[in-house]
C-alpha cells in the first residue's frame, strides 16, 4: 500500500476522528494540569463534527477532504484551538493541483507546509512546549521515510514514533506560550495537551494503515 | 463601575445593531455572525477590518466611506471567529483583491491569516497589514513586533484613501505598509477603564499615571506620579519624537486620541503643548487633530500617534473619509 484514494483517505480520517473522541478524557487529565482543562472537550468536539462532516460525503481531491477536515475543526473548536488544528490540515492545501490520491511524499509536503505556517504565525518554535514540539519532528519522520522510499504504512509509523518521542520530550520543557507559561519551571515533568493531540493523529494514522496492511 | 448592558452574550450584536440604526442607508449588518458591511460595494481593492471589541470605535466605526468596506467583530477582548472574516471577505466587493488591516495582537494574526488561505481556495486574492504602532512594545530594530494601537487610525486613513483612489492591490498594499512603518505611538494611562462586567482592567492608584501600559493593563514603561499636563506632554513626545527620528524640516501628521475618561478640556491642553514642541523642533505639522477614534472601556489618559508622512503618504491622507465615529477632511480647508 503506497498510495490512497480520497475515499481509503476519509476511512483514515474517520479512525483519526474516533481516536481523538475517544482520547477525551485522557487529554482533559493532561490539560488540568497546565491549562484550562477544556483541551480534550475541544478536540472531542471538534473530531465528533469531522465524523459528522466526512461520513457521507464523496471527495474528489485529496485538497478538498483536507480542507473540510480543517474547516469543521476551524468552525466547531473556537479560539487559538481551532485556527491552530485548523491550519494544521488547510494551510499545507493553498496552491496545490489537486490530487485524486495520496502517497508518503505528498502528506509529508502538505503536513510539512501547513507545519512552517503554524510556525511563522505562532511564532513558536520546537522547545516551546507546544503542538510544534510533536509535529515538527512528526513531519520530518515523515520526510525521511519518503526520501528511503518507505512504503506508507512504515512512513507514517516512523511519523508516529517521532511525534511520540517529540511529545514526551515536552516534559522537559518549560512553556513559552498560554497559561502553562505562568507555572514556569514547575511545568517541567509535564507534557503538553496540544502536542499529545498530535501525537493521537499521528498515531491513529500508522495504526489505521498497519491494520489494513495487515488485512490485505 | 456601572455598566448599561442587557445580557453580556448579546452585547456585541446589540451595539452593532444600535450603532446601524444610527446610518441604515450606509450599512448593513453581516448575517449569522458579528460582523458589518458598507452597504454600496465600490468597483475597487476592498479594506477588511476586525478584531476583539472593546475599543470602539476601533473597528465598528472604521467601516465607512473612505475607510474600511467591511469588519468583523469577536467579543470584548477576543479576536473574531475566522468564518467571520471569511464571510466578510465574501461579502465586500472582492473581484480586485482584498487588504486585511487588524492591529498586531496574535489572535487576530492566527485568524487573518489562515482566513487570507481560505479565501484563497475560493479565488479570492487577500494581503494582511498588522498594524504595529505602540513603540513600548518592542525596540525600533523590531517593529514589526510591535502591538496595533491607536494608530491604526491613521494607517487607516491612508488605506482608504489608497483604494478609493483605485490603487490595484499590491500597490496599495505597498503604500498602507509605509504608512504603517511610519506611523508610531506612546500612550499615559491616568485611571483604569472598566471591563463590561465592571472589573478594572488595570491597577493604579489615584495620584498615580503610567506610561505605555497596553489597554488591557499590561504594565507599562513607566511609573510616576501625577504632573502638570505639559510636563506630561513633554515626556510623551520624548519617548515618540527619540523612537520614530522625526527632525527639523520633517512632515507629520500627529492625532492626540483621548482614552473615553479624559475630557477634551484636558486634550486641548495637551495638544496645545504637542503643537509648541513640534514647532520648537522644526518639524512641519501637515495635520494635528484631537479624537478619541481607539477607547479602551472608559480608560482616564491618551495616547499620542505621529505619522510620517511624505508627498504620496499625504494624497491618500487627505482623501475624505466618513463614518459616524470616524470623520476626516471632509470640512473646507481655511
Amino acid at each position: 500500500m503506497n498510495t490512497l484514494d480520497t475515499r481509503q483517505l476519509k476511512d483514515m480520517f474517520l479512525f483519526v476522528a474516533q481516536r481523538v473522541v475517544e482520547s477525551e478524557d485522557f487529554l482533559t487529565e493532561i490539560d488540568l494540569k497546565l491549562g484550562d482543562g477544556d483541551h480534550g472537550f475541544g478536540m472531542a468536539l471538534g473530531f465528533k463534527a469531522v465524523q459528522e462532516a466526512l461520513k457521507d460525503k464523496e471527495f474528489e481531491t485529496v485538497e478538498n477532504l483536507f480542507q473540510e477536515v480543517g474547516m469543521t475543526l476551524l468552525d466547531t473548536m473556537g479560539g487559538a484551538s481551532g485556527v491552530l488544528f485548523g491550519t494544521m490540515f488547510i494551510s499545507g492545501i493553498v496552491g496545490l493541483e489537486p490530487h485524486k490520491e495520496a502517497d508518503l511524499a505528498l502528506l509529508a509536503g502538505i503536513y510539512r507546509r501547513s507545519l512552517e505556517a503554524l510556525k511563522r504565525r505562532g511564532k513558536a518554535q520546537v522547545g516551546d512546549k507546544t503542538m510544534v514540539d510533536a509535529f515538527e519532528p512528526a513531519v520530518v519522520g515523515l520526510e525521511e521515510a519518503a526520501a528511503e522510499n518507505a512504503d506508507l504504512p512504515a512512513g507514517l509509523a516512523m511519523g508516529a514514533e517521532c511525534a511520540k518521542k517529540g511529545m514526551e520530550h515536552t516534559r522537559d520543557c518549560v512553556a513559552k506560550f498560554g497559561r502553562a507559561k505562568s507555572y514556569g519551571t514547575k511545568a517541567l515533568g509535564l507534557q503538553d495537551a496540544g502536542a499529545t493531540s498530535v501525537w493521537i493523529i499521528f498515531q491513529a494514522m500508522s495504526d489505521w494503515a498497519s491494520e489494513r496492511k495487515g488485512s490485505e | 463601575m456601572n455598566k448599561i448592558i442587557n445580557q453580556p452574550e448579546q452585547m456585541i450584536k446589540e451595539m452593532i445593531e444600535g450603532y446601524i440604526a444610527t446610518c441604515p442607508d450606509l450599512f448593513e449588518p453581516l448575517p449569522d455572525y458579528k460582523g458589518i458591511l458598507m452597504k454600496r460595494k465600490k468597483d475597487k481593492v476592498s479594506i477588511v477590518t476586525g478584531g476583539g471589541s472593546g475599543n470602539e470605535p476601533w473597528i465598528l466605526g472604521y467601516v465607512g466611506e473612505g475607510l474600511a468596506d467591511g469588519a468583523a467583530l469577536g467579543n470584548v477582548y477576543i479576536a473574531p471567529p475566522a468564518r467571520a472574516i471569511l464571510n466578510v471577505t465574501k461579502a465586500v466587493n472582492h473581484e480586485k483583491g482584498v487588504i486585511y488591516i487588524c492591529t498586531n495582537h496574535a489572535g487576530d494574526v492566527l485568524n487573518f491569516e489562515l482566513v487570507g488561505e481560505l479565501a484563497q481556495l475560493d479565488g479570492i486574492d487577500t494581503r494582511c497589514v498588522f498594524v504595529a504602532d505602540d513603540i513600548t512594545s518592542a525596540p525600533r530594530e523590531k517593529q514589526e513586533e510591535r502591538r496595533g494601537v491607536a494608530g491604526v487610525a491613521l494607517v487607516m486613513k491612508v488605506a482608504g484613501g489608497a483604494c478609493d483612489a483605485g490603487l490595484p492591490l499590491d500597490e496599495a498594499v505597498r503604500v498602507i505598509q509605509k504608512a504603517n512603518r511610519n506611523t508610531f505611538t506612546f500612550s499615559v494611562t491616568t485611571s483604569p477603564g472598566y471591563l463590561p462586567s465592571g472589573k478594572a482592567m488595570c491597577e493604579l492608584p489615584e495620584g498615580f499615571i503610567e506610561y505605555g501600559m497596553g489597554f488591557n493593563g499590561e504594565p507599562g514603561v513607566l511609573r510616576t506620579g501625577l504632573k502638570p499636563a505639559d510636563e506630561i506632554a513633554d515626556t510623551m513626545m520624548d519617548y515618540l519624537l527619540k523612537d520614530c527620528g522625526a527632525c527639523a524640516g520633517d512632515e507629520v501628521a500627529v492625532m492626540v486620541n483621548g482614552f473615553g475618561f479624559t475630557s477634551l478640556l484636558e486634550l486641548c491642553i495637551v495638544n496645545r503643548r504637542v503643537a509648541e514642541i513640534l514647532k520648537g523642533k522644526g518639524i512641519k505639522v501637515h495635520d494635528l487633530f484631537i479624537d478619541s477614534l481607539f477607547c479602551p472601556q472608559g480608560t482616564g489618559g491618551f495616547s499620542i500617534s505621529i505619522l510620517k508622512v511624505d508627498e504620496e503618504l499625504k494624497r491618500y491622507y487627505d482623501m475624505p473619509a466618513y463614518s459616524p465615529f470616524f470623520k476626516k477632511n471632509n470640512r473646507p480647508r481655511g
